[in-house]
Protein backbone atom coordinates (compact mmCIF):
# COMPACT_ATOMS: atom_id res chain seq x y z
CA UNK A 1 0.00 0.00 0.00
CA UNK A 2 2.95 2.62 0.94
CA UNK A 3 4.56 1.57 -2.38
CA UNK A 4 1.31 2.26 -4.29
CA UNK A 5 1.23 5.70 -3.03
CA UNK A 6 4.79 6.44 -3.05
CA UNK A 7 4.65 5.72 -7.06
CA UNK A 8 1.30 8.12 -7.39
CA UNK A 9 3.49 10.77 -5.21
CA UNK A 10 6.26 10.38 -8.10
CA UNK A 11 4.23 10.31 -11.42
CA UNK A 12 1.84 13.88 -9.25
CA UNK A 13 5.68 14.61 -8.87
CA UNK A 14 6.51 14.21 -12.59
CA UNK A 15 3.11 16.08 -13.59
CA UNK A 16 3.68 19.39 -11.44
CA UNK A 17 7.10 19.73 -12.62
CA UNK A 18 6.18 19.34 -16.03
CA UNK A 19 3.22 21.73 -15.58
CA UNK A 20 6.02 24.19 -13.52
CA UNK A 21 8.42 23.87 -16.68
CA UNK A 22 6.03 24.66 -19.28
CA UNK A 23 2.25 25.83 -18.67
CA UNK A 24 0.72 25.57 -21.63
CA UNK A 25 -2.29 27.22 -22.20
CA UNK A 26 -4.14 24.22 -23.67
CA UNK A 27 -4.01 22.29 -20.26
CA UNK A 28 -6.52 24.81 -18.35
CA UNK A 29 -8.72 25.46 -21.14
CA UNK A 30 -9.51 21.55 -21.66
CA UNK A 31 -9.49 20.68 -18.38
CA UNK A 32 -12.33 23.22 -17.85
CA UNK A 33 -13.72 22.62 -21.16
CA UNK A 34 -14.25 18.95 -19.97
CA UNK A 35 -15.24 19.53 -16.64
CA UNK A 36 -18.30 21.76 -18.13
CA UNK A 37 -19.11 18.67 -20.25
CA UNK A 38 -19.86 16.88 -17.64
CA UNK A 39 -21.35 19.30 -14.96
CA UNK A 40 -23.26 21.92 -16.84
CA UNK A 41 -25.47 19.31 -18.37
CA UNK A 42 -26.20 17.92 -14.74
CA UNK A 43 -26.70 21.46 -13.83
CA UNK A 44 -29.23 21.83 -16.33
CA UNK A 45 -31.18 18.90 -15.63
CA UNK A 46 -31.48 19.37 -11.92
CA UNK A 47 -33.37 22.67 -12.99
CA UNK A 48 -36.77 22.59 -11.85
CA UNK A 49 -37.80 26.09 -13.42
CA UNK A 50 -37.42 24.48 -16.67
CA UNK A 51 -40.02 21.79 -18.33
CA UNK A 52 -38.44 17.82 -18.64
CA UNK A 53 -37.95 18.08 -22.14
CA UNK A 54 -36.58 21.99 -22.09
CA UNK A 55 -33.58 20.60 -19.42
CA UNK A 56 -32.94 17.39 -21.61
CA UNK A 57 -32.32 19.67 -24.95
CA UNK A 58 -30.69 22.06 -22.52
CA UNK A 59 -27.89 19.35 -21.21
CA UNK A 60 -27.91 18.13 -25.11
CA UNK A 61 -26.91 21.38 -26.05
CA UNK A 62 -24.45 22.40 -23.29
CA UNK A 63 -22.42 18.22 -23.66
CA UNK A 64 -22.60 18.93 -27.60
CA UNK A 65 -20.84 22.26 -27.07
CA UNK A 66 -18.14 21.24 -24.61
CA UNK A 67 -17.64 18.26 -27.14
CA UNK A 68 -16.97 20.12 -30.34
CA UNK A 69 -14.60 22.60 -27.42
CA UNK A 70 -11.93 19.98 -26.02
CA UNK A 71 -10.59 18.57 -29.70
CA UNK A 72 -11.33 22.33 -30.95
CA UNK A 73 -9.13 23.86 -28.41
CA UNK A 74 -6.49 21.43 -28.58
CA UNK A 75 -6.22 21.84 -32.71
CA UNK A 76 -5.76 25.27 -32.36
CA UNK A 77 -3.53 25.16 -29.80
CA UNK A 78 -1.13 22.99 -30.99
CA UNK A 79 -1.47 23.70 -34.43
CA UNK A 80 -0.90 27.44 -33.74
CA UNK A 81 1.99 26.24 -31.57
CA UNK A 82 3.85 24.16 -34.46
CA UNK A 83 3.54 27.26 -36.72
CA UNK A 84 5.39 29.36 -34.30
CA UNK A 85 8.04 26.96 -33.61
CA UNK A 86 8.15 26.87 -37.51
CA UNK A 87 8.84 30.33 -38.24
CA UNK A 88 11.64 30.50 -35.33
CA UNK A 89 13.19 26.97 -36.30
CA UNK A 90 16.79 28.59 -36.84
CA UNK A 91 16.39 30.48 -33.26
CA UNK A 92 16.50 28.01 -30.58
CA UNK A 93 16.34 31.18 -28.04
CA UNK A 94 13.16 32.37 -29.63
CA UNK A 95 11.13 29.68 -30.76
CA UNK A 96 9.92 28.41 -27.06
CA UNK A 97 8.79 31.64 -26.51
CA UNK A 98 7.22 32.04 -29.96
CA UNK A 99 5.51 28.53 -29.69
CA UNK A 100 4.15 29.11 -26.48
CA UNK A 101 2.67 32.76 -27.39
CA UNK A 102 1.54 30.70 -30.74
CA UNK A 103 -0.09 28.65 -28.84
CA UNK A 104 -1.73 31.21 -26.47
CA UNK A 105 -2.85 32.92 -29.45
CA UNK A 106 -4.86 29.76 -30.64
CA UNK A 107 -6.64 28.91 -27.79
CA UNK A 108 -8.06 32.80 -27.99
CA UNK A 109 -9.16 32.13 -31.38
CA UNK A 110 -10.38 29.30 -30.64
CA UNK A 111 -12.40 30.57 -27.39
CA UNK A 112 -13.09 33.79 -29.46
CA UNK A 113 -13.95 32.21 -33.68
CA UNK A 114 -13.51 29.08 -34.17
CA UNK A 115 -15.16 27.20 -31.25
CA UNK A 116 -18.77 29.70 -31.26
CA UNK A 117 -18.75 29.02 -35.22
CA UNK A 118 -17.80 25.46 -35.07
CA UNK A 119 -20.99 24.65 -32.49
CA UNK A 120 -23.14 27.03 -35.02
CA UNK A 121 -22.88 24.57 -37.47
CA UNK A 122 -22.78 21.80 -35.14
CA UNK A 123 -25.70 22.77 -33.19
CA UNK A 124 -28.07 23.14 -35.86
CA UNK A 125 -27.28 19.20 -37.32
CA UNK A 126 -28.09 18.36 -34.03
CA UNK A 127 -31.14 20.02 -34.22
CA UNK A 128 -31.65 17.68 -37.54
CA UNK A 129 -30.68 14.40 -35.73
CA UNK A 130 -33.02 15.51 -32.41
CA UNK A 131 -35.39 16.57 -34.67
CA UNK A 132 -36.05 19.78 -32.63
CA UNK A 133 -37.07 21.75 -35.76
CA UNK A 134 -39.48 19.52 -37.25
CA UNK A 135 -41.53 19.51 -33.96
CA UNK A 136 -40.99 23.38 -33.70
CA UNK A 137 -42.48 23.58 -37.65
CA UNK A 138 -45.01 20.83 -36.40
CA UNK A 139 -46.25 23.16 -33.63
CA UNK A 140 -46.26 26.42 -36.19
CA UNK A 141 -48.64 24.86 -38.20
CA UNK A 142 -51.72 25.88 -37.53
CA UNK A 143 -50.36 29.50 -37.12
CA UNK A 144 -49.77 29.63 -40.48
CA UNK A 145 -52.40 28.24 -41.94
CA UNK A 146 -53.96 29.27 -44.85
CA UNK A 147 -57.49 28.88 -44.78
CA UNK A 148 -58.87 29.23 -48.84
CA UNK A 149 -60.69 26.49 -49.43
CA UNK A 150 -59.56 24.33 -52.55
CA UNK A 151 -62.28 21.65 -52.24
CA UNK A 152 -63.89 21.38 -55.79
CA UNK A 153 -67.00 23.43 -56.36
CA UNK A 154 -70.51 21.69 -55.95
CA UNK A 155 -72.93 21.63 -58.66
CA UNK A 156 -76.11 23.60 -57.36
CA UNK A 157 -79.35 23.35 -58.57
CA UNK A 158 -82.05 25.74 -58.36
CA UNK A 159 -84.80 24.25 -59.79
CA UNK A 160 -86.02 21.48 -58.11
CA UNK A 161 -87.29 18.54 -60.44
CA UNK A 162 -89.71 15.87 -59.81
CA UNK A 163 -87.79 12.49 -60.68
CA UNK A 164 -90.04 12.23 -63.98
CA UNK A 165 -88.56 15.17 -65.09
CA UNK A 166 -91.17 17.52 -64.48
CA UNK A 167 -91.20 20.89 -62.25
CA UNK A 168 -93.08 20.51 -58.61
CA UNK A 169 -94.02 23.87 -58.69
CA UNK A 170 -96.12 23.80 -61.97
CA UNK A 171 -99.62 22.75 -61.63
CA UNK A 172 -100.62 19.76 -63.05
CA UNK A 173 -103.69 17.68 -63.57
CA UNK A 174 -102.36 14.77 -61.58
CA UNK A 175 -102.34 16.89 -58.59
CA UNK A 176 -105.71 17.00 -58.32
CA UNK A 177 -106.71 13.03 -59.13
CA UNK A 178 -108.32 11.51 -56.13
CA UNK A 179 -105.83 8.70 -55.35
CA UNK A 180 -107.09 7.38 -52.27
CA UNK A 181 -110.87 7.19 -50.15
CA UNK A 182 -113.72 5.93 -51.40
CA UNK A 183 -114.27 5.10 -55.19
CA UNK A 184 -117.94 5.92 -56.13
CA UNK B 1 7.57 39.84 -41.61
CA UNK B 2 7.25 38.19 -38.14
CA UNK B 3 5.11 40.44 -35.54
CA UNK B 4 7.34 41.14 -32.30
CA UNK B 5 4.08 39.72 -30.69
CA UNK B 6 5.34 36.35 -30.93
CA UNK B 7 8.80 36.49 -29.01
CA UNK B 8 7.21 38.69 -26.33
CA UNK B 9 9.05 37.87 -22.94
CA UNK B 10 5.43 39.56 -20.98
CA UNK B 11 3.26 37.89 -22.79
CA UNK B 12 5.00 34.28 -22.31
CA UNK B 13 4.94 35.03 -18.42
CA UNK B 14 1.42 35.80 -18.88
CA UNK B 15 0.45 32.73 -21.36
CA UNK B 16 2.06 30.80 -18.21
CA UNK B 17 -0.20 32.02 -15.49
CA UNK B 18 -3.45 29.98 -15.24
CA UNK B 19 -4.95 32.56 -13.99
CA UNK B 20 -4.39 34.78 -17.29
CA UNK B 21 -5.13 31.93 -19.37
CA UNK B 22 -8.50 31.79 -17.61
CA UNK B 23 -9.09 35.37 -17.26
CA UNK B 24 -8.98 36.18 -21.01
CA UNK B 25 -10.02 32.71 -22.16
CA UNK B 26 -13.39 33.86 -20.50
CA UNK B 27 -13.65 37.40 -21.65
CA UNK B 28 -13.27 36.04 -25.07
CA UNK B 29 -15.76 33.62 -24.18
CA UNK B 30 -18.23 36.60 -22.95
CA UNK B 31 -17.40 38.56 -26.35
CA UNK B 32 -17.59 35.71 -29.22
CA UNK B 33 -20.74 33.39 -27.67
CA UNK B 34 -22.99 36.48 -27.59
CA UNK B 35 -21.55 37.98 -30.46
CA UNK B 36 -22.47 34.69 -32.49
CA UNK B 37 -26.16 34.21 -31.44
CA UNK B 38 -26.62 37.93 -32.34
CA UNK B 39 -25.43 36.62 -35.47
CA UNK B 40 -27.75 33.77 -36.12
CA UNK B 41 -30.12 34.37 -38.84
CA UNK B 42 -32.47 31.44 -37.69
CA UNK B 43 -33.71 33.17 -34.38
CA UNK B 44 -36.22 36.20 -34.11
CA UNK B 45 -34.72 39.41 -32.57
CA UNK B 46 -36.01 39.16 -29.14
CA UNK B 47 -34.70 36.11 -28.22
CA UNK B 48 -31.24 36.22 -30.13
CA UNK B 49 -31.37 39.46 -27.34
CA UNK B 50 -32.17 37.50 -24.90
CA UNK B 51 -30.03 34.36 -24.98
CA UNK B 52 -26.71 37.09 -26.21
CA UNK B 53 -27.70 38.92 -23.12
CA UNK B 54 -27.99 35.51 -20.98
CA UNK B 55 -24.46 33.85 -22.36
CA UNK B 56 -22.70 37.64 -21.64
CA UNK B 57 -23.97 37.65 -17.92
CA UNK B 58 -22.88 34.05 -17.36
CA UNK B 59 -19.60 34.35 -18.45
CA UNK B 60 -19.21 37.64 -16.38
CA UNK B 61 -20.51 35.32 -13.77
CA UNK B 62 -17.76 32.77 -14.08
CA UNK B 63 -15.32 35.42 -14.53
CA UNK B 64 -15.76 37.22 -11.39
CA UNK B 65 -16.48 34.24 -9.32
CA UNK B 66 -13.08 32.27 -10.80
CA UNK B 67 -11.22 35.20 -10.65
CA UNK B 68 -12.04 36.71 -7.18
CA UNK B 69 -12.72 34.11 -4.78
CA UNK B 70 -11.86 30.46 -6.19
CA UNK B 71 -8.58 30.77 -7.63
CA UNK B 72 -7.25 33.27 -5.08
CA UNK B 73 -8.72 30.38 -2.16
CA UNK B 74 -6.73 27.61 -3.84
CA UNK B 75 -3.60 29.52 -4.30
CA UNK B 76 -3.35 30.34 -0.73
CA UNK B 77 -4.27 27.15 0.15
CA UNK B 78 -1.55 24.85 -2.41
CA UNK B 79 1.29 25.20 -0.36
CA UNK B 80 -0.72 24.20 2.95
CA UNK B 81 -1.41 20.97 0.53
CA UNK B 82 1.94 20.43 -0.64
CA UNK B 83 3.71 20.59 2.60
CA UNK B 84 1.19 17.59 3.86
CA UNK B 85 1.31 15.43 0.10
CA UNK B 86 5.71 16.34 0.14
CA UNK B 87 6.50 16.32 3.62
CA UNK B 88 10.41 16.66 2.04
CA UNK B 89 10.45 19.18 -0.33
CA UNK B 90 12.26 22.02 0.81
CA UNK B 91 10.42 24.91 -1.06
CA UNK B 92 7.04 24.02 0.57
CA UNK B 93 8.93 24.70 3.97
CA UNK B 94 11.17 27.29 3.27
CA UNK B 95 7.66 29.44 1.96
CA UNK B 96 4.65 29.33 4.08
CA UNK B 97 2.56 31.52 1.34
CA UNK B 98 2.52 30.88 -2.75
CA UNK B 99 2.69 34.33 -3.07
CA UNK B 100 6.73 34.73 -1.38
CA UNK B 101 7.62 31.87 -3.58
CA UNK B 102 6.47 33.75 -6.65
CA UNK B 103 8.35 36.94 -5.29
CA UNK B 104 11.33 34.97 -4.38
CA UNK B 105 11.07 32.99 -8.25
CA UNK B 106 11.58 36.57 -9.60
CA UNK B 107 14.93 37.59 -8.03
CA UNK B 108 18.32 36.97 -9.53
CA UNK B 109 21.21 34.27 -8.76
CA UNK B 110 22.63 36.36 -6.02
CA UNK B 111 19.37 37.86 -4.62
CA UNK B 112 18.10 34.47 -3.96
CA UNK B 113 20.94 33.18 -2.10
CA UNK B 114 20.59 36.61 -0.14
CA UNK B 115 16.33 35.82 0.60
CA UNK B 116 17.31 32.28 1.57
CA UNK B 117 19.71 33.49 4.05
CA UNK B 118 17.48 35.78 5.56
CA UNK B 119 14.85 33.07 5.73
CA UNK B 120 17.62 30.67 7.71
CA UNK B 121 18.49 33.00 9.78
CA UNK B 122 14.67 33.71 11.03
CA UNK B 123 13.49 29.84 11.23
CA UNK B 124 16.75 28.74 12.43
CA UNK B 125 17.04 25.83 9.17
CA UNK B 126 19.81 25.68 6.35
CA UNK B 127 17.90 25.80 2.91
CA UNK B 128 20.19 26.09 0.15
CA UNK B 129 19.12 27.38 -3.74
CA UNK B 130 19.60 23.86 -5.01
CA UNK B 131 16.88 22.70 -2.68
CA UNK B 132 14.10 24.74 -3.81
CA UNK B 133 12.33 22.98 -6.90
CA UNK B 134 10.99 25.87 -8.13
CA UNK B 135 8.89 23.76 -11.18
CA UNK B 136 7.76 21.81 -8.55
CA UNK B 137 6.56 24.73 -6.76
CA UNK B 138 5.20 26.40 -9.66
CA UNK B 139 3.30 23.33 -11.23
CA UNK B 140 1.81 22.74 -7.97
CA UNK B 141 0.84 26.56 -8.20
CA UNK B 142 -0.56 26.27 -11.10
CA UNK B 143 -2.19 22.94 -10.69
CA UNK B 144 -4.43 24.09 -7.58
CA UNK B 145 -5.31 27.05 -10.25
CA UNK B 146 -6.77 25.19 -12.71
CA UNK B 147 -8.63 22.91 -9.79
CA UNK B 148 -9.70 26.03 -8.70
CA UNK B 149 -10.71 27.72 -11.69
CA UNK B 150 -12.97 23.70 -13.02
CA UNK B 151 -14.64 24.11 -9.21
CA UNK B 152 -15.30 27.88 -9.99
CA UNK B 153 -16.71 27.59 -14.01
CA UNK B 154 -18.14 24.14 -14.37
CA UNK B 155 -19.71 23.75 -10.47
CA UNK B 156 -20.50 26.57 -8.87
CA UNK B 157 -20.80 29.27 -11.71
CA UNK B 158 -23.91 27.72 -13.11
CA UNK B 159 -25.32 27.36 -9.43
CA UNK B 160 -24.87 30.64 -8.49
CA UNK B 161 -25.93 32.17 -12.42
CA UNK B 162 -29.07 30.28 -12.17
CA UNK B 163 -30.59 32.54 -9.57
CA UNK B 164 -29.27 35.64 -10.31
CA UNK B 165 -29.07 36.28 -14.02
CA UNK B 166 -32.80 36.23 -14.45
CA UNK B 167 -33.79 38.73 -11.96
CA UNK B 168 -30.66 41.10 -13.45
CA UNK B 169 -32.53 39.96 -17.16
CA UNK B 170 -36.03 40.96 -15.85
CA UNK B 171 -34.45 44.72 -14.46
CA UNK B 172 -33.07 45.13 -17.82
CA UNK B 173 -36.43 44.67 -19.36
CA UNK B 174 -35.79 41.15 -21.33
CA UNK B 175 -38.00 38.80 -19.15
CA UNK B 176 -38.59 35.61 -21.20
CA UNK B 177 -42.26 35.49 -21.74
CA UNK B 178 -42.58 32.69 -23.81
CA UNK B 179 -46.55 33.06 -24.23
CA UNK B 180 -47.01 36.11 -25.03
CA UNK B 181 -43.99 36.29 -28.14
CA UNK B 182 -46.01 32.81 -28.81
CA UNK B 183 -49.32 34.32 -29.55
CA UNK B 184 -47.82 37.39 -31.02
CA UNK B 185 -46.00 35.22 -33.81
CA UNK B 186 -48.80 33.80 -34.44
CA UNK B 187 -51.36 36.05 -34.74
CA UNK B 188 -48.72 37.71 -37.08
CA UNK B 189 -48.36 34.80 -39.15
CA UNK B 190 -52.19 34.20 -39.55
CA UNK B 191 -53.05 34.27 -43.74
CA UNK B 192 -56.67 35.21 -43.66
CA UNK B 193 -57.40 34.90 -47.26
CA UNK B 194 -60.59 33.94 -46.83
Amino acid sequence: MAGLMGKISDIGKKILISVGKNNKPTYAVMAIAAANGIFKPISSLTDKKEKPEARKYAALREFATECVAVPTYWACGVGAGALGAKLFKDNPEKRAIAKANMMFLGVCAAALLVIPAVCSVALKILDKITGKNACEKENQEPAKLDITSNAPEMQVHTDIQTKFGQNMYRPNMSTFLNKGGLKI
Amino acid sequence: MIPPILTNQTIYNITQTTQAQVAIETGLKAIGRPGFILLDNGIDKNTKKYSSMKEFLYQLTCLGLSLGIVIPVFKKGSFAIARKLFKDEAVFHAFKKSDDFMKYRKLSTNDKIIKLNEINTATGKNFKPEDINENLAKGMIEVTSIAGSILGLSILSPLISRPFIRPVLKALGMAENKNDSKQQSDSAKVDVKA
